[in-house]
């Protein structure tokens, strides 16, 4: 890990957070310095820590209090202290999915002819809450020649959509903060990839961008508030050019900008770009494409064009929200599963367990119902324990308020000298997850008078389908238990979507047209939609055993 | 043979409730009244007790959100029979208080809120629930009204919060601050929060919003015993 230290004045009485950013150390606050949220968590190397407040107790626990952690956005500094950021901010810590246009796609070749010259080259991005990708491509022979990625700089600012937009209407400057965060490292991104290629930012001569609603916005410096609060509405739908100089991008002068068009509040230009690259808006048969992030966008094609809603899938599936919880970087536990009689696991990096990421989560899960520790409705050890492998039995505790926890991985063999358990409420939380997707899904299907089995394909997009085993996804209700041969994983649809823009003319053509076609469902305005939400909370009874290939 | 009223007979009802079974809680209380039972002491022992367990296990996540709202409708299908048997003996059973509830202006979000009202309705409040959405001067025409005890109002938001102050202002400016104590909740809602807009208390759960609202109207349960 970095070993940079910084040396911050702070004055008795000053909060840590606004002092440490404005000398330019990133703190990463999830939940936007609200103290509902552990993810700006220091740790104390020296220095007699602050006492604890009430959020410090709730977020981080007597052990980690008493070893000497404490949240910054809660911090006030009472004397001289050494504090170490504890989650590594290092981006090359994080796994972040990339993908390039390989996946056989029928408009490569159909080139624009507005740009002749041989050595005309551009860029595609897809800007994530999360993350950013870029893509850099010869226009003339439709080649990715360079692949960059990183973490989203805003999330400093707050790491999901609402905490953003609510910084955003804190004071007027910080949308300029926010802009040009993005833009700034749009621009280190078009450098990198033009290194790496070995092209000038001088010949790229045209941009496409595509992002959620708010990202576009503040992407284009425009105020995201009334995406904010209901009704969600967008302050531009259409989609967008202008000169990329005019939007701060350092490529050729000539060079144009790209923004695909919206739909929604929640269903944005990344939405957009998912239906392009994966053909929905071709697909007059029951197609799904769930893009699966903190809000997840569901899409359904059928005889009556497509529709589209989004749900609040919250950050479970992210890791977040999860006592043990972290998002799937070195170390984090990304898949288990029985091996015999006992809970075998595996990290990303083959690292020593440091927590547990969504598709291990899932994966535990699923383990978990099969034994019967957990009852469909999601509660631990409804009935006595049935007859147990030793292993499983063996994990199994009880909280100090009597509430069963399961073990996973025992302090001594953890990477944190930390238990790495799954407990009652982080069952809770994965369970609101999937209700979520599943009554949108639900909402969708209703509406267009068709059932699970009628879905003819389901495809998943997104960092996180790209590591969920399918088995696990069925047996916990995230996706519907349809054959998994009918599900396939489409990677960074949306980047690839934005590539097909950058490429074809015709591609940007389409992207407009079913903007303005999809149907767009609020599931808030559904009839009954608690019902439907209700329904989807509990974990199917069983699932249907199929062939797992290879 | 005669059915005894005795404690077991209580946990018996109390766990109709757990375990959301409307019937079974019906047939009980009929059973009960039959046999000479208190209707009061029905609401009290047996059907409050059972929804203060479910508030209890909620909060540890035991169960969850289906088990809640299904224990809750339990609940008032039992305090409607009882309530009925109250009033044929000639007395009423007064409400702990009147709550009207609502999500504030520019949210949407439903659940949550209709759970804090179940739960202090199943905790013997009387509770109005005046949906989503709901305008600022709503809340404060309601206010004036309906005339409640306690004025809950929700967001999941952070944009709408600010909102939230201005319906204590309005309160304020038309002088009826003084007849309603507010009380806030939803994620992004912190104690700060409340203090600063001047709230008189914030509900962190369904389960700590009926012990702030009994706090602020003074109703004191009865002491419980470990779970």
């Amino acid at each position: 890990m970095s070993g940079q230290t910084q040396t911050v004045t702070v004055l008795p009485g000053d909060q840590l957070l606004p002092v440490a950013r404005s000398a330019g150390v990133d703190v990463i606050t999830t939940c936007g310095g609200r103290g509902r949220c552990r993810s700006c968590r220091v740790k104390l190397v020296t220095g007699e820590p602050p006492p604890p407040t009430l959020a410090d107790k709730v977020q981080l626990g007597d052990e980690e209090i008493n070893e000497g952690y404490r949240l910054a956005c809660q911090y006030v500094a009472s004397g001289p202290a050494t504090l170490r950021l504890a989650p590594p901010l290092a981006e090359s810590a994080f796994q972040i999915l990339t993908a390039t246009a390989g996946a056989p796609e029928t408009d490569r070749l159909a080139l624009d002819s507005g740009v002749s010259t041989g050595r005309a080259h551009g860029m595609a991005f897809d800007i994530g809450t999360t993350t950013v990708v870029g893509y850099l491509i010869d226009l003339a022979s439709g080649e990715t020649l360079a692949t960059v990625s990183g973490l989203n700089p805003q999330t400093v600012y707050g790491g999901d959509l609402i905490s953003r937009i609510a910084f955003a209407a804190e004071e007027p400057a910080n949308l300029g903060r926010l802009r040009s965060r993005i833009v700034g490292f749009v621009n280190a991104l078009i450098g990198e990839a033009c290194a790496e290629s070995g092209i000038e930012a001088e010949h790229l001569y045209k941009i496409v961008v595509v992002g959620n609603t708010c990202m576009h916005h503040l992407f284009l410096g425009i105020d995201p508030t009334s995406v904010g609060r209901a009704p969600y509405a967008p302050v531009m739908r259409l989609a967008h050019a202008c000169a990329a100089r005019e939007a701060g991008l350092r490529v050729n002068s000539d060079a144009r900008l790209f923004l695909l068009p919206l739909v929604a509040g929640f269903v944005g230009a990344d939405t957009v770009g998912m239906i392009l690259s994966t053909g929905l808006d071709n697909s007059a048969e029951i197609k799904v494409a769930v893009d699966i992030g903190t809000n997840a966008e569901v899409v359904m094609s059928g005889p009556d064009g497509l529709m589209a809603c989004s749900s609040p899938a919250g950050p479970a599936l992210e890791g977040g929200q999860i006592r043990c919880g972290m998002r799937a970087a070195f170390g984090a536990i990304d898949r288990a599963h029985m091996d015999g009689d006992a809970v075998g696991l595996h990290t990303i990096g083959e690292a020593p367990p440091l927590g547990i990421c969504g598709s291990g989560l899932v994966d535990a899960v699923a383990v978990l119902l099969d034994a019967g520790i957990v009852a469909p409705s999601g509660r631990m050890l409804a009935k006595p324990p049935p007859i147990l492998p030793d292993d499983l039995a063996s994990r199994l505790r009880h909280d100090a308020e009597g509430v069963p926890e399961f073990v996973l991985v025992p302090a001594g063999d953890s990477g944190g000298g930390h238990d790495i358990v799954i407990g009652q409420k982080d069952i809770r939380q994965l369970q609101l997850a999937k209700a979520a997707i599943g009554s949108g899904l639900a909402a969708l299907e209703r509406i267009i008078g068709v059932g699970d089995g009628d879905i003819v394909e389901l495809l998943l997009a997104g960092g996180f389908g790209n590591y969920l085993n399918l088995t696990s996804a069925r047996r916990i209700g995230l996706i519907p238990d349809i054959p998994e041969s009918r599900v396939r994983y489409v990677a960074n649809a949306a980047g690839l979507g934005a590539q097909m823009a950058l490429l074809s003319e015709t591609a940007r053509q389409r992207a407009d047209d079913l903007a303005a076609a999809v149907n767009h469902i609020s599931l808030a305005e559904q009839p009954d939609f608690q019902g439907l939400f209700m329904a989807a909370i509990a974990f199917p009874e069983t699932i249907t055993k199929q062939q797992v290939d290879g | 043979m005669a059915t005894v009223i005795d404690d077991d007979f209580f946990d018996r009802l109390a766990q109709t409730i757990l375990d959301g079974e409307t019937e079974e809680c019906i047939r009980l209380i009929e059973e009960g009244l039959a046999n000479g039972m208190d209707p009061f002491d029905g609401v009290e022992k047996g059907l409050g007790e059972g929804i203060r367990m479910v508030g209890d296990d909620f909060g540890a996540g035991i169960i969850f959100l289906p088990e809640l709202t299904m224990a809750a409708d339990v609940m008032k299908q039992g305090v409607a029979v009882l309530d009925e048997a109250i009033k044929d003996s000639g007395e009423v059973r007064r409400a702990a208080g009147k709550v009207v509830i609502g999500t504030i202006k520019g949210d949407i979000h439903d659940i949550g809120k209709s759970v804090v009202g179940a739960v202090l309705q199943a905790n013997g409040y009387d509770v109005m629930d005046i949906g989503i959405d709901v305008d600022i001067d709503r809340f404060v025409d309601i206010v004036g009204e309906e005339k409640p005890d306690i004025l809950g109002i929700s967001t999941l938001l952070t944009l709408p919060l600010m909102d939230m102050g201005k319906v204590i202002e309005r309160l304020t400016e038309v002088g009826i601050r003084g007849d309603v104590k507010v009380i806030v909740g939803g994620c992004p809602v912190t104690q700060e929060f409340a203090d600063e807009i001047g709230a008189d208390a914030v509900g962190f759960d369904a389960q700590d919003a009926v012990l702030k609202v009994d706090n602020l109207l003074g109703v004191n349960r009865p002491a419980r015993g470990a779970a």
